[in-house]
């Protein structure tokens, strides 16, 4: 009774704050948004990615029948024709100037430069004809190898250069390619990639409302009120705990709502994804606590919850992959520092729910480790909290 | 003999060095309106916070009906309301919500808190501002809101710690009337530092200063241990030196029965049980010393008069 209460009253004090209604609930749209301005390029097509620059100095042939034959402009117009889900594949640009073009490459606005000779239509024509001594035409691909752009692009242009060489040759395929991607990749752009770790934190903003929350019950002597009466320091971190549940559980949907709205291909469960969010805001919780007991103001709280939720969203790989750490192998599961971390294991299971769509069953241990990680967070919250900031009250 | 519902016995705190409260050993009686009267940092607002088991004593202990506060089971901590000397307020709640919701903490149903808080706003004239933010309310009107925080749970002992301080008037003139018809249904300790707020309505002054009971007694029966009579005061032209006051009061001496010169002041204070038919005398005695009276006032004894006594300061210094 007096814990749903103080849940009530908790939600009602949050409700009211703009401030703290905006930073929960706002915030992460709004991160969600930018995050599709700068990396959402999905429904553009591989096209945003596989630029490809053409250097064409094919001069062209003449056929039997006296006509002439571009077979560099047909290439060209064939790479502009690829599309994969009804999108192009290639952002195909015609460049004159070859030193100009690699200097694009240097800076990394396009992956690859091909470059089709002066003797491209005549080569293909002589070895299509069978004239004695002819050769295939030699074509050029220019790139840095160490950029995944360029692998991809060299890979799809080698096989489409070479199927449209022996079309024009005359020749029969003797084995027919299909492609197929793993489902939740392919077509996944970074930012579907990264919508999981967004929300994760999200869902982390807790722990500035819950310090901020704590500290105000404290600043504002309400805390020393509700010592008079008959409510245990337990009704009120369950009550307290309780509210930025809920908080994280409204959260949870809004921040996949809009990133559904920005285009993000969902392929999981939500209700997997809100245990997830759910087992993460009680680790928050106890991170806000913590924060709590060490904050002597709202802004001081806001603060110190702002740094320990950054701190812990960045080093789960929320936002980016973290280096390798391994510290520990445990039943041939390697235990990385960062999975210390409650935010590492929700971010793991967010991305794995939401991006491959994988069930209960496949994410077990992140699960597990969630629980237990949450429940220690929140027990030392609670521990700490009751002992530097109750007790003295 | 009359039933003792709160009791301290040898209650000391101390802060580092310092000692905040020294054996205070008192009787609360049911029904009472207990003032506790001393300077700021006296040690009253310690005093009672320890009497409220929010603050746990170095030595003695409080009991509420035998109970050790310590000790003391919600029901027992219960019977306890307690309004802070500060507004403590969860600011976003509206005054009824935080009626309600504090009534909950102590135990009633949502709906017996909803109906107790609306009761209390109309005791207080609160009522329009029931759904109003505390935030949003004037400092007077959160100041009553915070004395109805300590009575929602229907308290048997109401502490009240400087519930006048800060008030505008007409709120000060609210909450009087407020204490006053409190005291005839609960017991209530008033921490004050205003001599006219603890002899209006206490029916028992402790006077406490620097940790210590000085004394403890009805207003009127600790006004009377200062003299009998009215009290007159008469401001001086002309500088006073203490040869001059001496002189003054012996030649006052065969007039009045008691008298005291203020030098710093220039006031003249007279105690005598006619003064106001000894004044034309005590005028043309001051007139034969070369001084003028610049103002002449009358008045009963007051409890500071009892405090300046005691200590030899005024309350305010």
């Amino acid at each position: 009774m007096k814990v749903w209460s103080i849940t009530r009253k908790t939600l009602l004090e949050l409700w009211r704050e703009p401030m703290l209604w905006a930073l929960v609930l706002i915030f992460p749209l709004v991160f969600i948004g930018l995050y599709d301005m700068a990396f959402n390029q999905a429904n553009e097509g591989f096209g945003m990615y596989l630029r490809v620059l053409i250097v064409n100095e094919d001069t062209g042939a003449t056929m039997a029948d006296g006509a002439r034959w571009q077979a560099g402009e047909a290439l060209i117009e064939a790479l502009r024709e690829v599309e994969f889900e009804g999108q192009p594949v290639f952002g195909v640009t015609i460049v004159t100037d070859r030193r100009a073009a690699e200097i694009t490459l240097e800076e990394q606005k396009a992956s690859l430069l091909l470059s089709i000779p002066p003797d491209f239509s005549q080569s293909l024509l002589d070895v299509s004809l069978g004239v004695e001594g002819a050769s295939p035409p030699v074509v050029s691909l220019v790139g840095d190898p160490a950029s995944s752009n360029y692998a991809f692009a060299q890979s799809f242009l080698d096989d489409l250069i070479r199927q449209f060489a022996r079309q024009a040759a005359g020749w029969k395929e003797t084995v027919t390619w299909t492609f197929d991607f793993l489902p939740g990749t392919g077509t996944m752009s970074d930012f579907d990639f990264g919508v999981p770790g967004l929300i994760v934190f999200g869902i982390m903003f807790v722990v500035i409302t819950t310090a901020m929350t704590m500290v105000r019950e404290n600043v504002n002597r309400t805390l020393q009120r509700l010592r008079l009466t008959r409510a245990r320091a337990s009704d009120l971190l369950v009550g307290v705990t309780l509210a930025q549940m809920v908080v994280a559980l409204v959260q949870i949907p809004l921040a996949f709502g809009a990133a559904l709205l920005f285009g993000f291909q969902n392929n999981g469960s939500l209700l997997l994804a809100m245990t997830v969010g759910l087992l993460l805001s009680l680790a928050s919780v106890g991170m806000g606590l913590i924060a709590a007991c060490f904050a002597r103001n709202d802004g001081e709280a806001a603060n110190l919850g702002g740094v320990v939720m950054v701190v812990m969203a960045l080093m789960s790989g929320a936002i980016y992959p973290m280096p390798d750490a391994p510290i520990a192998t445990i039943a041939g599961q390697t235990i990385q520092v960062y999975d210390i971390l409650p935010p590492t294991h929700a971010s793991e299971a967010m991305r794995r729910v939401l991006v491959f769509g994988e069930g209960a069953g496949a994410i077990a241990y992140e699960l597990t480790a969630m629980v237990v990680l949450s429940v220690l967070f929140l027990v030392m919250g609670v521990l700490l909290y009751q002992r530097l900031q109750m007790q003295k009250v | 003999m009359a039933n003792v519902v709160l009791q301290t016995e040898d209650l000391t705190k101390h802060y580092g060095s310092l000692t905040a409260v020294k054996d205070l050993t008192l009787e609360v009686h049911e029904g009472e309106v207990f003032g506790f009267l001393g300077p700021n940092g006296a040690g009253k607002t310690t005093s009672i916070n320890m009497m409220c088991g929010l603050l746990k004593p170095d030595a003695g202990r409080v009991t509420i009906h035998g109970t050790p506060v310590t000790d003391a089971d919600d029901e027992t901590r219960s019977r306890v309301g307690v309004c802070p000397q500060e507004i403590v307020l969860w600011e976003r709640l509206t005054c009824l919500e935080q009626l309600q919701f504090i009534g909950q903490m102590y135990g009633l149903t949502a709906r017996d808190a909803r109906r107790r808080g609306e009761e209390l706003l109309e005791e207080l004239d609160l009522s329009d501002k029931r759904n109003k933010q505390a935030r949003t309310l004037s400092g007077g009107m959160q100041r009553r809101l915070n004395l109805l925080m300590a009575l929602v749970h229907d308290p048997e002992i109401v502490v009240l710690d400087e519930p006048e301080a800060g008030l505008d008037p007409q709120s000060r003139i609210k909450v009087r009337e407020y204490i006053q018809s409190l005291a005839r249904i609960k017991t209530v300790i008033v921490t004050t530092h205003n001599m006219d707020e603890a002899d209006r309505v206490a029916d028992r002054v402790a006077i406490i200063d620097h940790g210590e009971l000085l004394v403890l007694d009805t207003p009127e029966a600790l006004k009377r241990s200062v003299g009998e009579g009215d009290v007159v005061e008469i401001g001086l032209d002309g500088s006073l030196d203490g040869d001059s006051g001496k002189q003054i009061q012996e030649m006052l001496a065969s007039l009045v029965s008691q008298t005291a010169v203020d030098v710093e002041r220039n006031l003249l204070t007279v105690r005598a049980l006619n003064a106001v038919g000894a004044l034309p005398a005590i005028l043309n005695a001051l007139e034969a010393t070369g001084l003028q009276a610049s103002e002449v006032r009358v008045r009963e004894n007051t409890l500071e008069d009892v405090f300046i006594q005691l200590t030899g300061r005024r309350l305010r210094e």
